[in-house]
């Protein structure tokens, strides 16, 4: 699984980064997450998908 | 584990569609029915009082997986339901047996009981419709007034004020958003519709409503009448629980549920998420609707979780949250910021362009508040943790 983010859809919420800090996290005026999703994490990037206001997470598998 | 039979979810919005996809994610292969009043596939509401005022368009559809398999009945609302004989009754006249229900029939806007307010061409704003309605009535005109400062009622006055429009905002709070935010961070708000040019009309309630040639004319009890070509009534929502009056179902403005989201009144095999449900949120003295996006969506998974698995659902008991965006300043609160009876601004102060507050009772935290400053926020959710109100 891999983590896409448009940013020109990212609007910094924050919510990814609260429900999956080991993925995503906001530096400043950043977003900075990783990309490729190891096993244990997939529920939690899935989730932090759906929390996004802006659906500007999507997972390609 | 419920993994076989039909499921039905009575409402295609956020919560509705969340609780199918739960289903689906947690193994339910049964069959599984969305009901929906709106003919659309569920979209995303917060850009209807944004984006789409200010384009007049724009898709908010939420992006969904079609190998769900979800059986989807659009256009169609929930008459009526047979809680023994587990039958839901609709409103094309057909019936629909199931072993599981989840009810997510959201809430809709409401109209004050004062005179003019029923009039057709006074707005509301809850649907795509109303606010593709609103956008249209605003692109051939020169003022608006708002009633209701809350936040659907502010984020529509700075849309509105994007559009080079007149605006009157009205409230009978003495400051917008107040119920929410409390008076620190409300005057914060208030200041910022007053600099962009709102004509704020507040500690004052409306009247009368009246149309003259193409002009309404709101009388306020202020002595004051606000002319206007375009009015829009943002004064909150009420939960859609008619179609259940006649059922077994606990109403108590929305569907009163336990802490784990089952409906009381039920057999144990009815849920209810989002907007519509009043549950037990182990933290608060009394049972809460939270009308907010971010709870709908939770409340969704967890709904459809509890009546996957009743034997072990736990109490739903979120971090509450909810956001803002008004004239490109974005704020966001966490936990319940109205039930501090102090604020301390631990980054910046309130006229600042970035701050972060938090309100305390006792010397507890109760919420947090921070504008602009993403980061901020995220330390304190930490923080503040699941205990808070």
């Amino acid at each position: 699984m891999k983590i896409e983010v448009d940013h020109k859809r990212c609007e910094l919420h924050g919510q990814c980064a609260f429900v999956a800090p080991e993925l995503f996290k906001i530096d400043g005026d950043t977003l900075i997450f990783q990309a490729d999703v190891p096993e244990e994490l997939q529920q939690k990037a899935r989730t932090a998908a759906k929390v996004c206001p802006q659906l500007a997470i999507k997972l390609v598998e | 584990m419920l993994t076989r039979g039909g499921i039905v979810v009575v409402g295609a919005g956020l919560a509705g569609l969340r609780a199918a996809e739960t289903l689906r994610e947690r193994g339910f292969d049964g069959g599984l029915v969305v009901v929906g009043d709106e003919t659309r596939q569920p979209y995303n509401r917060p850009p209807l009082s944004k984006s789409i005022l200010l384009k007049g368009a724009g898709d908010t559809t939420f992006p969904i997986d079609e190998t769900l398999d979800i059986e989807w009945k659009l256009g169609v609302s929930a008459k009526h339901l047979d809680v023994r004989n587990r039958t839901l009754v609709l409103s094309d006249g057909s019936s629909i047996l199931y072993d599981g229900l989840i009810i997510a029939t959201g809430s809709r806007a409401v109209r004050p009981s004062l005179p003019g307010a029923d009039r057709a061409d006074v707005h509301v704003l809850r649907t795509l419709d109303d606010a593709l309605r609103l956008a249209r009535a605003l692109r051939s005109t020169d003022s608006v007034a708002i009633i209701g400062a809350g936040l659907v009622g502010c984020e529509i006055a700075s849309s509105s004020v994007e559009l080079g429009k007149t605006v009157t905002l009205i409230d009978s709070e003495p400051m917008p958003m107040l119920r929410v935010l409390g008076r620190h961070v409300s005057h914060v708000i208030a200041n910022m519709h007053r600099l962009n040019g709102v004509q704020l009309e507040l500690s004052c309630t409306v009247s009368r409503i009246e149309k003259r040639l193409n002009a309404f004319e709101v009388a306020l009890t202020n002595g004051k009448s606000i002319k206007s070509d375009v009015l829009v009534l943002a004064t909150g929502g009420s939960p859609n629980t008619e179609w259940l009056d006649a059922s077994t179902l606990t109403l108590d403005k929305g569907v009163r549920c336990d802490s784990r989201c089952f409906a009381i009144g039920g057999d144990g095999r009815i849920v209810a998420a989002g907007d519509v449900a009043r549950w037990e949120h182990p933290d608060y003295d009394a049972p809460i609707r939270v009308g907010h996006w971010t709870n709908a969506g939770e409340q969704g998974v967890a709904a459809a979780n509890a009546l996957l698995d009743p034997d072990n659902a736990l109490p739903f008991k979120p971090l509450l949250s909810f956001w803002t965006d008004q004239y490109g300043q974005r704020l966001q609160a966490i936990g319940a910021p109205w039930l501090g009876s102090e604020i301390v601004f631990t980054k910046g102060s309130p006229g600042d362009p970035k701050f972060v507050a938090i309100s305390l009772r006792s010397g507890r935290i109760t919420g947090a508040i921070v504008m602009n400053m993403p980061a901020g926020l995220l330390e304190w959710r930490t923080r503040i943790g699941a205990n808070y109100a």
